[in-house]
This record gives structure tokens, C-alpha cells and sequence, in this order.
């Protein structure tokens, strides 16, 4: 890598320690292979005036050469191939699951007959085949170190990118606070723009699986199956600088619509009964990628997005809006977002929590009152989309912070079993790329935290995805008990509406948490709705 | 299968090899090479081994009864009756469905079938019509061996995506061919430049020409493509036309390798069309075993370029939309064979060798502007998509000259691109005769020229290896013709 003296556009991010490192070592070699290169220079002059000097070799030594050449060529490439073909059939050998990919690798295909003669079975023999090839991690990096010379910079664009729609400057009025409109009709606006949702979808053509997946709940619910049966969040494009992704965000405004109706309803639904709270994080597309990067994208303003979902909310819904937090503890180099994952850090949410607190009229805990852990190694969904080898040689920190009282979570699973597990779990014995994992023991439908040292009966209850998983153990220094509901999963093991959820539980509080990639994905803003009912 | 699977690279090919060195002698080589293409036809689809073996057991017994037959009216029938049974089945297999579906689209029925194409149905089918005309004309006696026929045809080197070789090329060679090690060592250098070719240059060319562009399986592609600013759709087409090159030519390069191995010496299929000076030259150079078997047998068949002015012109516009047809049972493929026969005509009758004397640079500009929009019709098969790129070519989609994300992408790929163009020039090869001739002179550029000989297809196979594995989808391109 050579020393970037050229005005560098990326001058305002941070440049991360191991560039530096790298620059420096490379100047330093450069400067240290000075009298190697002199002293083969001169070589080369030497051998060349002695090689004049010597007569051209005679015909017959030229034959001779050609054909050893040839009868070479063909022996090495003959081993060459046999061996390969000799590891490529040994069958013991072959991988089966790719952690970098986080997957099980295709397995070898049942033939039947039918499948066999219209050819398929074949083609999925050509997939296992190569699927599961030998050293299958080794080729892949080493195909990474190829295409990283392929250009002058380690930065790239993966995905295809969608334009946004123009940001509305300000918030909606009228309509929405009406919302006299009946339940059912909620669900169709979703539906108009789901068409678009799904060419996003194929557009960008990159699907998460939800994190932590045994076996998708599919039969639970006759009702609304078609609510469960998706179970797919989507990556937008990223934005890959040196060892960091960013995920690109477009402004739907049908979703984004969408998303501040349902906010409102269910507002109106728990009026008197619950305060409802809305937390949109930005992802670190905006917080960490400097202004004037942005503006050449097509990423849409996340400020500008955030002010429309808040001013366009009704008055009972407490929003609370930490982009210009998190903006600032960004500036002071605080590490907020992974570099190699979609997720915010641990300290983001802990920022976010102290941001609630205070729209909720209670005392933030501080930072030092939870117990801290440090996982290393995390390489996320960030490094599984574009596979990049910077991020592999620099993978993040999980950084997880849990509630003293206690570290004990009653955890509803997709089949409707219960387990208890620990709020921060031993993030060193997960793989490196499901470390964020050790949060409240990933994506479950429903879970339950109780707080022993509180007793005066306060509640909370959490309707989240993802993101909302690190944020979660800060609450349970403010209230007995907290309810988490991942919206997408809930209808498999649980059929109440959130008014009824909040009821049955009598909770205080409602918080929404969400990435602001939400609001624009309208098969979760469905689910959303179908959940608020 | 396809050549550039690892499934082929590592277990078939191999075992191919080993099967062929054992065999005793040449029947029994023959045997080998039959059994192992008909399984490798078998690969996509075992019903269909039917088809090519049907297909060429009626053609085999037409060109019997041709060779038999005393009288010319005889002779012409039967060629008739075979390459109506030939056509007549391609038109089933590859046409039936778009022709249906236009009839559809305009009066409402029938019934469209939705028929799947049979791998290589296009250039198999065209390898016997050759084969059964050339007997017709006496340039070859009637194979008298059936099995020596199918195996000719069915052939996996170049069943299923060419290059067209014609019988005659390797008539001597089906049933007495010589094993030499320069053949062997010279095709599996040639192997192995076509697998890299296609496994490290052509494939990324297509995902980058979908990343310029946008993706031809992705759905809103018109949306997508309006989209798009300038320069990106120049960069597509520029990757799109890279691609295209560098795919089908790695095809024929592996085919054409792989029969040197075994002593089979097959045409030239490509003689680096980009670098051309006119459009002619470019139908010349390009994908040559086509371009002459429309030659050969249909352009001079109706008369050549001896007749009447308007008369040549019919005849050209015949050859150029079945060019055209050829590649695709689709109105862009037709439009995109259309286009080539306006320009050929303006050529021969306008502009006459005025592209031969423009500056290089304008040259340059002319034939490969023509060629990059011929390839941009050729890829959308949604004639709307075609426009809007056409528009945003020329900066009218409103989206300015370029993006940030173009400019990433291009800086982040531009030595690939480099070394993409260049591979698509006689540079490398030009290099290599040079190197060749000093290693003549010189005993330390014969051990440099050594290396090279020897560790290259080595060092190829393994980084092409490394791209295939967990890239397992990556057809050809010319598999759907």
C-alpha cells in the first residue's frame, strides 16, 4: 500500500489506527529496501553486460529447452491436477458449515426421479460440489486479497443503491391525528407500497436471517400467517470505507407514513393506560460518515427524515430523539456503531437510555453502575455482505453492559417454550460473527426481566427489533419488571394485541426502539401494525 | 456443466483425461470420449440426450441416402427433407413459445407452451446442417460410422456453446488423430487462459456491469436504469462489452484447448474483434464460426454479393436477421442483428473505406461506439429499458454526469479494468512472441520463458479456483443460444 500524500476526501473520519500503522510500515520498509533495490539495479546492469558478452546459445540447446519446457508444462500441470482432483474427491475433507458466511453449506442433493431427469439434481450437484469445496475459507480470502488490488481505493459501494423520496421539511398534520379509521383499513396503505418494498428487496438482493434461528415458527398461527411467514430483514446497500460498512438509507414516505400511524394509534389505543415512547436510532451511516461524503450519495438525511416521523406524531407520543446526542459523543470519537455489523454499540444505547430517562422524568443509572464485559473478535453482518478482509484483520469489540440486581431473563422461545437465560451472556463462546448475540440471548419473541431490588410493581414494556437488544439492560435499573416484544416474532407464541399485552401486564411505559431502517421497510412496518391491532 | 465449474475442473475432466490415456487405442478413445459427452450433455437435462441423439440419427441417414443417391434432384430432396427436420425442431424447441406469444400479445390465443431449451440445441443443430450440406456439395463422404457422427456432434468440447466446427475440419481427426506433446502442452496453456479468463476477468465484469447498469434478473430495472447518471451507463456498456468478449471467448479458448490435448485442431473462433478498424472487419473477427456458416450457407447460397445492388441487400438483411434470431428467441436479439446489417450496408455502399481512414483515435471511437450500443441492445431484452439507457447515455435521464458511487466503483476497479481491456488486445500474446524470440537469443530469458511456460497454468487454474468457490452460478452466456 503506498502513502496517500493526495488530498484524501475521507480526511474528516477517523482514520483507523491500523492505516496509520500500516502507512508508517510501509514508509519504513520502503526506506529500509532502498539498498536492496540499488544493489539489484547494479546486479542487473552486471549480468546484462556479462550475458552480451556470452555467444547466443546454439539451436540444438534451444530445442532442447523448448521441449523440456513443454514436457514440464505438461507433467507439473498433470500433478497440479491430479492432486486437486484427489483433495476435491475425497469426500471426509469438505466443510460443511461456513462460519464468515454464517451458514450451513448446501448439502448433497436426494435424487429422484422426477428431479433427475429434468436435470435439477445435476445442477445441485454442480452447487454442493462447489459449495463444499476444500479449503473453501482459504479460497475465499484469498480471492479477497486479489480483489483488493483490483482499484486505488479500499473503499466500494455494495448492493444496489434506491433513491429515496423527497423529505417532506415539515411534519404531516390533520389526517393523522385522526385516526378514527378502523383497524383493518391500517393495513392497506402497507400493502400499496409493498410492492416497492419488494423491489427494494430484490434490488438489493442481501437477506439477514434473523439471528438466532432454529426452526422458523410457521404453524402456530392459522390467522395471519402471512404476517410470520416472512421473517427476512434486508440490508440496504452499504457504503464500505477501508475496514467500516455503512448502510445506506432511503426515505420511503409511504412506510415512513405508514410507520407515524401506527405510532399514533397506538398512542391513542393506550391513552390513560400506558405512555407511549418513540426512540428511532439513525444507523452509522449519518453519525459517523462525515456530511460531505453524504451529500454525494444518494443516502436520504437521517436528521431531516426523524424530524418528519417526530413533528408528524400526536402530542400523546413522547419522542425522543437522540441523532444530535449521538452526533456529539460521535465527535468525541466515542465508539457508538460497529464498524463490521448494522448494530449501534452498547454505549450508543446506554446514550439513548440516558435520553429516555430524562423524556420519562427518571434518573438515568450511570455507566458505572452496570457491570461491565468485553467480547473481542466480532465480525458482524457487515463482514458477511461484502466479505471484506480489512474488516477481518480489524473485527470490533462487543463492549456489553448488565444490570447488577440481577443478570437472570425468562426468554419465550418461537415454539412457545420458556427458558431462562442470562441478560449478558458469555459472548466469548459464540462465534465471531453472532457476538451481538449476547444480548438478551438475541431475537425472541417474548421476554421477561424482574428486577428483585425494586417492588413498587413499575413496568415496561420494550417493542423492539434488533436494536433494541443492547438497550434493553439499562432499564432494569428503573423499573421491577421489563417486558420485551420482538414484533416480528410475537404472533407465533402470542396472539394479543399490544393494548392487551400492556393491559394484562399493566405496564407504565411502551417503548418503541427501533433502527431507522424500519421505516422504511414496510413488511415491518406491517408487522408493526398488525401488533399495535 | 460448464467448463468453468469446479464440479468439471476437478472430477470430470480429470477422470476424462485418465479414461482417455488408458484406452488402448483409437476406437476405444473414441468410445471414452462419447460415453463422457453424452454424460456431460446428460448434465442438463438426460431427457434431451433423446433429442441429439435423434436429431443427428436422421440427419446420419440422410446424408447416407445423399451420398447413395445418383441423380441431383434425389440428392437435393433428401438435403431438403434433413434440414427440414433439423430446422423444423429447432424452430419447436427455440422459437415455438416467442412465436406463439407474439401471436398472443396481438390476437389473444393460443395457448402458449412454455418450452424448455435443449443446452446447445442452436449449435448442434447448425454443426449437422453443415455437415449434411457439405455432403451434398462432395466436399465429404458420408460418415459411414454412426457412432463416429455422434460423436462428432455431441462432442462436449463444443456441443453445447461452439465454437461451430465443421466436419470437415476434424474429419481426419475423429478416427486418426496423433498424440503430440506440444499439442498437449500448447492446449493446456490455452485451457487454462480461457478458464481465467473467464473465472478472474469476465465474471466480475458482470457484476460490474450490473452494478453500472443494473441487473438483468432485478426486478424495476426501468426505474433503476432512469436512474442511473451518465457515466455509469458508459461504464456499463464499457464492462457489458468486456464481458461478453471475454466470456464467450474463454469459452472457445477452453474448447479449442482441450481438443489440442487430445489431437483435435479446431478453427479460431475469435481474432480480437475490438481491435478492428470497421464494422465489417469486427463480422469478421467475431464469434468467426458463425459468421461464416451464415457465409457459407445462406448468404452466398442466395447469391452472394454478385447480384443486383438491391438484390445484395436483401441478401444481407436475410443473413443479419437470422444473425440476429440466432442468439435469441426475442424482438431485441432480431433488432440487434438489424442494426449490424444497417451498418454493414451503409459501410459497403456509403461510407464505402472511409472508416479505414480516419484517424486511430476516431476509428476507435467509431467502431467501438457502434459495437458498445450493439451490445447494450443486445443485453435488454426489455426494448423500454434499452431507451432509457440510450437516454441516460447521452445525459438526458437528468442525473448528471456522474455520482459519488460511480466514482467509487470505477476508482476502486480501475487497474481490473486496465487489465480487462488489455486482455481483450494481442498485447499479452505479442509479449509472450517477443519473450519467445529473446529466449532464442538469450540463456537467461530462455529460463524466464520457462517459468512462465511451465508455473502459468498453474498459477492460473489455482486463482481461478479461488473465484469459482463461492461463485457457484456462473453460466455462460452464449448457453441460452
Amino acid at each position: 500500500m503506498k502513502p496517500n500524500k493526495r488530498k484524501n476526501p475521507f480526511r474528516s473520519l477517523p482514520k483507523p489506527a491500523f492505516v496509520q500503522k500500516l502507512e508508517d510500515k510501509a514508509e519504513a520498509f520502503l526506506d529500509w529496501i532502498a539498498p536492496v533495490v540499488d544493489w539489484v539495479g547494479d546486479q542487473a546492469e552486471r549480468y546484462k553486460a556479462a550475458s552480451d558478452a556470452v555467444p547466443p546459445p546454439s539451436k540444438r540447446w534451444v530445442k532442447r529447452r523448448k521441449v523440456s519446457t513443454e514436457r514440464l508444462t505438461v507433467t507439473l500441470f498433470l500433478l497440479f491436477l491430479t492432486v486437486m482432483t484427489a483433495l476435491a474427491l475425497y469426500l471426509p475433507i469438505r466443510p460443511t458449515w461456513s462460519d464468515l458466511e454464517n451458514r450451513t453449506l448446501t448439502e448433497f442433493p436426494t435424487p429422484t426421479v422426477v428431479r433427475v431427469l429434468n436435470g435439477s439434481f445435476f445442477d445441485d450437484v454442480n452447487t454442493w460440489f462447489a459449495d463444499t469445496f476444500p479449503l473453501r475459507e482459504r479460497f475465499l480470502a484469498a480471492q479477497n486479497t486479489m480483489e483488493s488490488f483490483y482499484g486505488l481505493q479500499s473503499h466500494k459501494v455494495v448492493g444496489d443503491v434506491t433513491e429515496g423520496d423527497d423529505i417532506p421539511e415539515t411534519g404531516r398534520t390533520g389526517s393523522d391525528t385522526s385516526q378514527s379509521s378502523d383497524t383493518e383499513e391500517t393495513a392497506e396503505p402497507a400493502a400499496d407500497t409493498s410492492a416497492e418494498a419488494e423491489a427494494d428487496a430484490a434490488a438489493s438482493a442481501e437477506e439477514e436471517q434473523p439471528a438466532e434461528e432454529e426452526e422458523p415458527a410457521e404453524e402456530d398461527n392459522g390467522e395471519d400467517d402471512d404476517i410470520t411467514a416472512d421473517e427476512v430483514q434486508t440490508l440496504g446497500a452499504l457504503l464500505v470505507i477501508r475496514d467500516a460498512a455503512y448502510e445506506y438509507y432511503n426515505f420511503v414516505q409511504s412506510t415512513a407514513d405508514d410507520y407515524i400511524d401506527m405510532v399514533n394509534r397506538a398512542a391513542e389505543l393506550l391513552e390513560g393506560q400506558a405512555t407511549v415512547y418513540d426512540l428511532v436510532a439513525p444507523n452509522s451511516m449519518d453519525i459517523c460518515v462525515s456530511e460531505k461524503i453524504r451529500k454525494d450519495i444518494n443516502t436520504s438525511d437521517q436528521q431531516a427524515a426523524l424530524n418528519y416521523l417526530y413533528s408528524s406524531m400526536s402530542s400523546q407520543v413522547q419522542t425522543v430523539n437522540v441523532y444530535d446526542l449521538l452526533s456529539e459523543h460521535q465527535a468525541e470519537g466515542e465508539y457508538l456503531y460497529f464498524r463490521t455489523d448494522h448494530h449501534w454499540t452498547a454505549l450508543a444505547a446506554y446514550y439513548a437510555y440516558t435520553a429516555f430517562a430524562e423524556a420519562a422524568g427518571k434518573e438515568a443509572a450511570s455507566l458505572d453502575d452496570y457491570q461491565a464485559y468485553t467480547f473481542e473478535g466480532f465480525t458482524g453482518s457487515f463482514y458477511r455482505e461484502t466479505e471484506s478482509a480489512a474488516m477481518l484483520s480489524n473485527p470490533d469489540t462487543v463492549y456489553a453492559y448488565g444490570p447488577t440486581a440481577t443478570n437472570s431473563i425468562l426468554l419465550t422461545l418461537d415454539d412457545g417454550s420458556q427458558l431462562s437465560h442470562s441478560i449478558i451472556s458469555d459472548g466469548d463462546s459464540l462465534s465471531a460473527s453472532n457476538k451481538y448475540l449476547s444480548f438478551i440471548g438475541g431475537d425472541n419473541p417474548f421476554s421477561v426481566i424482574e428486577n428483585p431490588e425494586i417492588t413498587d410493581g413499575s413496568a415496561v414494556m420494550v417493542i423492539k427489533e434488533s436494536y433494541g437488544n443492547c438497550f434493553v439492560p439499562f432499564l432494569v435499573e428503573n423499573y421491577q419488571y421489563v417486558y420485551v416484544v420482538d414484533y416480528r416474532y410475537i404472533a407465533s407464541v402470542d396472539s394479543r394485541t399490544l393494548p392487551e399485552l400492556a393491559g394484562d401486564y399493566d405496564v407504565d411505559d411502551v417503548v418503541f426502539v427501533h433502527s431507522i431502517s424500519v421505516t422504511r421497510d414496510s413488511s415491518a412496518v406491517k408487522k408493526l401494525t398488525s401488533f399495535v391491532g | 456443466m460448464v467448463f468453468s465449474s469446479l464440479l468439471f475442473l476437478y472430477a470430470f475432466f480429470p477422470l476424462n483425461m485418465l479414461a482417455y490415456r488408458i484406452a488402448p487405442d483409437i476406437k476405444a478413445k473414441n468410445w471414452v470420449m462419447l460415453v463422457f459427452s453424452l454424460v456431460f450433455y446428460a448434465w442438463a437435462g438426460p431427457v434431451y440426450v433423446l433429442l441429439l441423439v435423434g436429431m443427428t440419427y436422421a440427419d446420419y441417414i440422410a446424408a447416407l441416402w445423399i451420398d447413395a443417391a445418383k441423380r441431383k434432384s434425389t440428392r437435393k430432396k433428401m438435403l431438403f427433407r434433413g434440414c427440414a427436420i433439423n430446422l423444423g425442431l429447432l424452430c419447436i424447441f427455440k422459437y415455438l413459445t416467442f412465436i406463439l406469444q407474439n401471436f398472443h400479445d396481438w390476437w389473444g390465443f393460443p395457448w402458449v407452451p412454455q418450452i424448455a431449451l435443449p443446452i446447445g440445441i442452436s449449435f448442434y443443430t447448425f454443426q449437422l446442417i453443415s455437415y449434411m450440406v457439405d455432403v451434398y456439395r462432395e466436399q465429404v463422404p458420408a460418415q459411414k460410422d454412426f457412432k463416429v457422427l455422434l460423436l462428432y456432434v455431441s462432442l462436449f468440447h463444443q456441443c453445447i456453446a461452439g465454437p461451430i466446427v465443421r466436419y470437415e475440419t476434424i474429419e481426419q481427426e475423429l478416427t486418426g488423430r496423433k498424440f503430440r506433446r506440444s499439442d498437449m502442452a500448447g492446449g493446456i496453456r490455452r485451457f487454462t487462459v480461457g478458464l481465467a479468463k473467464k473465472a478472474l476477468l469476465s465474471n466480475y465484469c458482470g457484476s460490474l456491469a450490473d452494478t453500472f447498469l443494473v441487473s438483468t434478473s432485478a426486478e424495476g430495472q426501468l426505474a433503476t436504469i432512469t436512474a442511473r447518471p451518465a457515466l455509469s451507463i458508459w461504464l456499463g456498456v464499457l464492462c457489458y462489452t468486456l464481458q461478453i468478449y471475454l466470456d464467450f471467448s474463454a469459452y472457445s479458448d477452453m474448447a479449442i484447448g482441450m481438443g489440442q490435448m487430445i489431437g483435435f485442431h479446431y478453427d479460431e473462433n475469435f481474432n480480437y474483434p475490438y481491435c478492428v478498424r470497421s464494422i465489417r472487419d469486427f463480422w469478421r473477427r467475431w464469434h468467426i464460426s458463425l459468421s461464416s456458416f451464415f457465409r457459407d450457407y445462406v448468404y452466398i447460397p442466395l447469391g452472394g454479393s454478385r447480384r443486383s445492388v438491391p438484390r445484395v441487400i436483401l441478401n444481407l438483411l436475410v443473413v443479419w436477421a437470422l444473425t440476429g434470431l440466432w442468439h435469441g428467441a426475442s424482438w431485441n436479439y432480431v433488432f440487434w442483428g438489424l442494426y449490424y446489417f444497417v451498418f454493414l450496408v451503409l459501410e459497403r455502399y456509403v461510407l464505402r473505406g472511409l472508416p479505414e481512414k480516419m484517424p486511430h483515435w476516431l476509428n476507435r471511437v467509431y467502431v467501438l461506439g457502434i459495437v458498445g450500443v450493439g451490445w447494450l441492445l443486445f443485453r435488454c431484452e426489455d426494448i423500454s429499458v434499452f431507451w432509457a439507457a440510450m437516454r441516460g447515455l447521452i445525459g438526458l435521464n437528468g442525473n448528471g454526469f456522474s455520482n459519488y458511487e460511480t466514482n467509487l466503483t470505477l476508482r476502486s476497479n480501475l487497474f481490473f479494468l486496465i487489465v480487462a481491456v488489455v486482455a481483450c488486445t494481442p498485447f499479452v500474446v505479442n509479449q509472450g512472441k517477443k519473450l519467445a524470440q529473446r529466449a532464442e537469443r538469450k540463456k537467461g530469458w530462455m529460463r524466464l520463458y520457462q517459468g512462465i511456460q511451465m508455473l502459468s497454468p498453474i498459477l492460473l487454474t489455482l486463482l481461478s479456483t479461488a473465484a469459482l468457490v463461492g461463485d457457484s452460478y456462473n453460466p455462460f452466456l452464449y448457453f441460452r443460444f
